[in-house]
């Protein structure tokens, strides 16, 4: 499925930015406002020369192909319940999930292989920094 | 004199040594592999570096990017697969001398190509930052202020055609620069009552996001990976070190490519992708009467881009290093690396850390040493294997890399948020074709800006007459509109011609 018309939804919501950065600027002291001020207005008459070129070719320069949108927002998804998973589960667990997930919704079939590897490159990854370079990382709550 | 005597001082020291080795064999490999590339590799590795020396961690940064934009063409030339981007070109002539069993000296003029490039680089990066770091120390705040315009101009300008959403880029950029507390009246601009944004936007997450975390997105659209694995059994590599006769054929081409590269990389915002595209057609506009076959496997097809594009390496350094100003965003990362050991990079690391400001410039040169002989083993036994890397599994990789790193860079998990978030900015500007590269280099450049321009005002009792009165800052700012104005103009010539 393709989003012929991009630019258009790309040049409102930097229309749409650039005012929210203006009013929010205004409510600031005079110094602090100031540069967010400039940087506002230029964005302003940027974007909406955008759409005005949009307009004018009735096409976009990109046209967004949005059949993989599906599998992207999987992995955005599971990114988000792996941030929210590490302080409960631990990084050893949650990690060990996350890749072992990651390759599987790409359609990697050999589970047992991927697997091996996913405990050597997390336990490598845990060594380096959790043991060689002294960073703790996120504990299990229930088990350490 | 002396900083040189220091520096190579630095580089002899066995940990140094290691760790510019480390660096190229990490460079060499993730060149090799689709998808990923120095941008990548170097921002998932910054937090790594956290428990080394300075010297330590800029010797492995150094050996990563030489070596990173070597290895793409290998994949280039062998399965017609751009390692990097900036090896898109040696595919034209590479892959056709592969396919013409010529594989193993394509991979060889492509070493010695690079090696010739990143040399004369590293030499004009060794001779001019110095010189340059001593001139910007003259430089106040309206001078500052309008080298970055000019910056910020360079990749609005070389964003041929795409002059507004470089626009739109740069000022997205300036905006994310801005969240977080005032630098004047410490006020808290755009943080939504978040304590971890009142320092602002934390550089090495978004870095990670926007490259790793994008690079990883993107592998889930790259269809067809059985094809590669399937390609790679069939290449023979052959004979690699091309013989004199060649070698002289090539050298005129080698020289010219390498020293037009070096002169892009210098420009900010210019960038690899002009360098070779510009040096290859330079080159068979320079040879089309003497070489016939451009496009079918001529050497000096392979040769051209590949000493442009290593020449870039070195000097786009030379803006960082000397002014402060990175000219590209593998040098945006640069600046991660060394705030996080806590150096500022610019004029004044020549005299206040001269350790670290010649051994980073004197490594851009000693990297090729490992190179060399390293590349040319890579080339005869290593390529295939590495390419048989399964994706799935190198995706599943940088993903739990991307968020380690994140997460030891403040032991937060704020931070790791943050990488999301970048992650899709990164993916949607990519496919909305915004060059994020002109996004990065004005996240880190915008507090300078504004710090600049701040006090400028403060110098001047409010009057812009500030940064025209003053001749280098006048000179700065006339540079920076011949960069943006150039290619509306040269547009509207080049249609008027056409009518006519």
């Amino acid at each position: 499925m393709l989003l012929k018309n991009s630019d258009f939804y790309l040049s409102i919501f930097f229309i749409g930015l650039s005012i929210f950065i203006f009013i929010q600027s205004l409510q600031m002291p005079e110094q602090a406002q100031q540069f967010p001020v400039i940087i506002s207005i230029p964005l302003f008459i940027f974007s909406c020369a955008l759409l005005v070129k949009t307009a004018i070719r009735k096409k976009s320069d990109v046209i967004f192909d949005i059949a993989n949108i599906r599998k992207v927002s999987i992995l955005l998804f599971l990114m988000i319940i792996y941030v929210s998973l590490l302080p409960i589960l631990g990084y050893f667990i949650s990690s060990l999930l996350l890749f072992i997930s990651t390759f599987i919704i790409m359609g990697y079939r050999k589970i047992i292989f991927g697997s091996i590897t996913a405990i050597v490159v997390v336990t490598i990854i845990f060594f380096l920094f959790d043991t060689l370079l002294n960073i703790p990382l996120p504990q299990n709550t229930f088990i350490g | 004199m002396d900083g040189f005597l220091i520096g190579l001082q630095e580089l002899a020291q066995l940990s140094s040594i290691l760790f510019l080795l480390l660096g190229v064999i990490i460079g060499l490999i993730v060149g090799t592999l689709p998808g990923m590339n120095d941008n990548i590799t170097i921002a998932v590795l910054i937090p790594v570096t956290f428990g080394m020396d300075p010297q330590q961690a800029i010797m492995l940064l150094v050996g990563i990017y030489c070596a990173t934009c070597f290895g793409g063409s290998f994949p280039a030339i062998l399965l017609k697969i751009p390692g990097t981007a900036s090896s898109v070109v040696t595919t034209i002539d590479g892959y056709p001398m592969s396919k013409k069993g010529l594989a193993g000296q394509a991979l060889g003029i492509s070493t010695v190509s690079s090696t010739i490039g990143g040399v004369i680089s590293g030499i004009v990066l060794i001779t001019l930052s110095p010189f340059l770091a001593a001139q910007a120390l003259k430089f106040g705040p309206p001078e500052y202020f309008s080298l970055i315009i000019l910056g910020l101009c360079t990749v609005i300008g070389m964003a041929r055609g795409n002059v507004i959403k470089s626009m739109i880029a740069v000022l997205t950029g300036l905006f994310i620069a801005t969240i977080g507390m005032s630098p004047q009246t410490g006020f808290a601009r755009f943080t939504f009552q978040q304590a971890d944004l009142l320092d602002g936007v934390p550089l090495v997450p978004l870095m990670i996001g926007l490259f790793g975390v994008t690079a990883v997105l993107e592998l889930f659209e790259v269809p067809k990976v059985k094809d590669v694995e399937n390609k790679t059994e069939k290449v023979k590599v052959g004979k690699i070190l091309p013989d004199k006769k060649m070698f002289k054929r090539l050298t005129p081409t080698m020289l010219y490519s390498g020293g037009l590269g070096t002169i892009i990389g210098i420009l900010p915002g210019a960038g690899m992708i002009m360098a070779v595209y510009m040096a290859y057609d330079h080159t068979v506009r320079r040879l089309k009467k003497k070489v016939k076959n451009f496009g079918d496997g001529a050497p000096e097809g392979v040769a051209a881009p590949e000493a442009a594009n290593n020449a870039v390496v070195a000097s786009s350094m030379v803006p960082l290093v000397s002014l402060g100003v990175p000219g590209n965003s593998v040098s945006a990362l640069f600046i991660g690396a060394l705030m996080i050991h806590g150096l500022q990079p610019g004029p004044s690391l020549f005299n206040n850390n001269p350790e670290v400001a010649y051994l980073l410039i004197i490594g851009f040169l000693a990297a090729y040493i490992f190179i060399f002989p390293l590349g040319l083993l890579m080339a005869k036994f290593l390529t295939a294997t590495i390419l048989k890397v399964p994706k799935e599994l190198l995706a599943a990789s940088i993903v739990i890399l991307c968020f380690t790193g994140a997460f030891a860079f403040k032991n937060s998990l704020f931070d790791l948020w943050v990488i999301i978030a970048f992650g899709i900015v990164g993916y949607l500007f990519n496919k909305f074709n915004i060059p994020f590269s002109a996004l990065i280099l004005s996240v880190v450049l915008g507090a300078l800006l504004e710090s600049s321009y701040q006090q400028s005002m403060v110098l001047s009792n409010d009057s812009f007459n500030i940064f025209f009165t003053q001749p280098i800052s006048l000179g700065l700012l006339i540079a920076a509109a011949l960069f943006v104005f150039y290619p509306v103009f040269s547009a509207i010539f080049r249609r008027r011609k056409n009518v006519e």
